[in-house]
């Protein structure tokens, strides 16, 4: 990156995400089109997943079909596709985390030489961590589980073979993450932590939605959010599935055959996520994501496992993928007949959009950065944003919170110092009406302040577009 | 020993035969057989799909404005982006 994230301007999440995606920019975007191309690099990953989960499965239990079932139960559960419809850093890190997880199972039951399977498995799990980090209960399970259980080696090979050489590549990685600290520390924890204990509090507290901290919203949530279609089932599945166990008296041959097929480590990291999604803040469906892609993982272990149940076993876990599968394909099926008309992809609207901003403001024949807390459209349409607002409206909302000289050290701007900033350097262009009135007000006010003229923009009803009226040159003779 | 060979040949003259009826289910492919590869034909199609349905579904469905910054710091990190005149690296964007 020739600009770094912390040092040369504000990103309020882990670094490794807009350095993929600069480095994915970088070969496929000219100056313009970020916004189809972060989409695609999410599908990629959504893809990339989808395969490793089908692998994981078939290697299990010697099914495609199994595997398959299992990639879309992931790909169609309601914990993933808000994640899959975003160019969030969803995708990538599951992707990357999941890459981890396999190469570990792998390692695992490769006996033999596994250490540079397993530093590379490390190396993965940071980059994991590096790119969400939420994902850091994942190095955390693995490292407890191959310290934990047996695999058929003693403590001491378990420690040289398996666990040094993860902790070498995590180390690694780890590194990688910590030199985006270097010369700007304060930001790098500011930004990665502080930010995140605190604000989202009080941002919450602020617009009265202080139930987001009382039991009975966590259960709403729950029940309307994350207990749902693909969820649901897969929970109701093992409830099921440990009742047939109990009552067909097969116990020991599944608990053995859960066993050898390490079906614990990926039902320990399906727990330890979700415990992680509970974690003190505002919750959101995107925390639960990690939870959906290990329940997933776990569907094809339980198949494994439940073979001495016979036919009872299969049965059910066709019943349970067929209604566990149908809702998300169903919604897969019905936006995918909406998206046969290209002229109404999300992708398309923005940049149609993003080109009728570009065009009148260069009708207008005015320059300078456009103000805005939605920079895809700027960056859409080649047009310079201000740095300082990089993180759209989740610095600036909260910024008034911290003192002057801190905002600054940040990067960032605060409605109290919008000002300076805008008499230093003027926008050519102010584009609100994506935020509520009461983040974007300061920036309507200087729009209107300074005689700025608004218009509407193509396809996006609840945008406003001001313009800068161009000034006469002041006469010299 | 005597008895030996024709134990010996038996086996193969078996082994023939099993050439010829794998030679003959080649040729016609056994209800099972035909089964498998239609299984594997159908996942294949069923994968293809799903990776287009979930290409229509990154492509189509509606923004948000938790996608904001990704993009933003790719792009500042990217800085190939800017009118002439306009671009990222001039003063008017350094704090």
């Amino acid at each position: 990156m020739s600009s770094q994230v912390y040092r040369d301007f504000i990103y309020l999440q882990t670094p490794l995400y807009p350095e993929l995606l600069a480095g994915v920019f970088r070969l496929l975007t000219n100056g313009s089109g970020y916004f189809l191309i972060a989409r695609l690099l999410n599908w990629a990953c959504t893809i990339a997943t989808c395969a490793l989960l089908w692998g994981i499965g078939w290697r299990i239990t010697g099914r495609h079909v199994v595997g398959f079932g299992t990639s879309l139960l992931f790909a169609g559960s309601s914990l993933v596709i808000p994640g899959i419809a975003s160019t969030r850093n969803d995708m990538a890190p599951c992707a990357v985390a999941l890459t981890a997880v396999t190469l570990v199972l792998w390692a695992i039951q490769r006996g033999g030489r596994t250490r540079g399977i397993m530093a590379l498995a490390g190396f993965c799990l940071a980059l994991a961590v590096g790119l969400k980090v939420i994902y850091v209960f994942v190095p955390l399970g693995v490292m407890a589980y191959v310290l934990i259980a047996d695999h058929g080696r003693q403590f001491r090979r378990r420690l040289v073979e398996i666990a040094l050489p993860l902790a070498i590549g995590g180390t690694a990685g780890g590194l990688i993450l910590l030199s985006y600290g270097i010369g700007a520390w304060d930001a790098f924890l500011y930004e990665n932590y502080t930010y995140h204990r605190e604000m989202p509090f009080v941002w919450h507290q602020h617009i009265g939605f202080s139930y987001f901290f009382e039991a009975r919203y966590l259960v709403q949530f729950l029940i309307n959010q994350v207990l749902k279609d693909t969820t649901l089932t897969i929970l109701m599945l093992m409830a099921v599935a440990v009742v047939a166990m109990c009552t067909a008296k097969v116990r020991l041959r599944v608990w053995r055959r859960l066993r050898d097929s390490d079906a614990p480590l990926v039902l320990s990291l399906a727990g330890l996520a979700l415990v992680f999604a509970f974690l003190p803040r505002p919750p959101y469906i995107q925390y639960f994501q990690p939870f959906g892609l290990f329940l997933a993982l776990s569907v094809p272990f339980l198949f494994n496992a439940l073979a001495p149940l016979g036919q009872v076993g299969s049965a059910l876990f066709v019943g349970a993928m067929l209604t566990g599968c149908l809702p998300g394909s169903l919604l897969l099926l019905t936006n995918g007949f909406r998206a046969l008309d290209t002229t109404n992809w999300i992708v398309t609207t923005v940049q149609r959009a993003s080109q009728d901003i570009r065009q009148r403001i260069e009708a207008r024949g005015v320059s300078g950065p456009v103000l805005t807390l939605s920079p895809i459209f700027a960056l859409e349409a080649g047009l310079p944003i201000y740095r300082e607002l990089s993180a759209g409206p989740f610095f600036f909302r909260t910024a008034d919170r911290l003192p002057a000289a801190t905002v600054e050290s940040l990067k960032g701007v605060s409605p109290a110092t919008l000002d300076a900033l805008l008499q230093r350097q003027p926008p050519a262009a102010v584009l609100v009406g994506n935020e509520p009135d009461i983040i974007e007000q300061p920036l309507i006010d200087y729009a209107q302040s300074q005689g700025f003229e608004e218009s509407t923009v193509t396809g996006f009803a609840q945008l406003r577009l001001f313009i800068r009226p161009k000034r006469e040159r002041p006469d010299t003779n | 020993m005597p008895t030996a060979k024709p134990d010996h040949v038996g086996p193969a003259i078996n082994r023939q035969d099993s050439i010829g009826v794998e030679e003959t289910a080649s040729s016609h492919p056994s209800r099972k057989t035909l089964a498998a590869t239609d299984l594997s034909s159908g996942l294949v199609l069923a994968a293809v799909a799903l990776a287009l349905l979930l290409l229509a579904l990154t492509l189509s469905h509606g923004y948000s404005h938790d996608e904001e910054q990704y993009d933003a710091a790719g792009a500042l990190g990217d800085e190939q982006s800017g009118l002439p005149g306009l671009h990222l690296s001039s003063d008017a964007t350094l704090s």
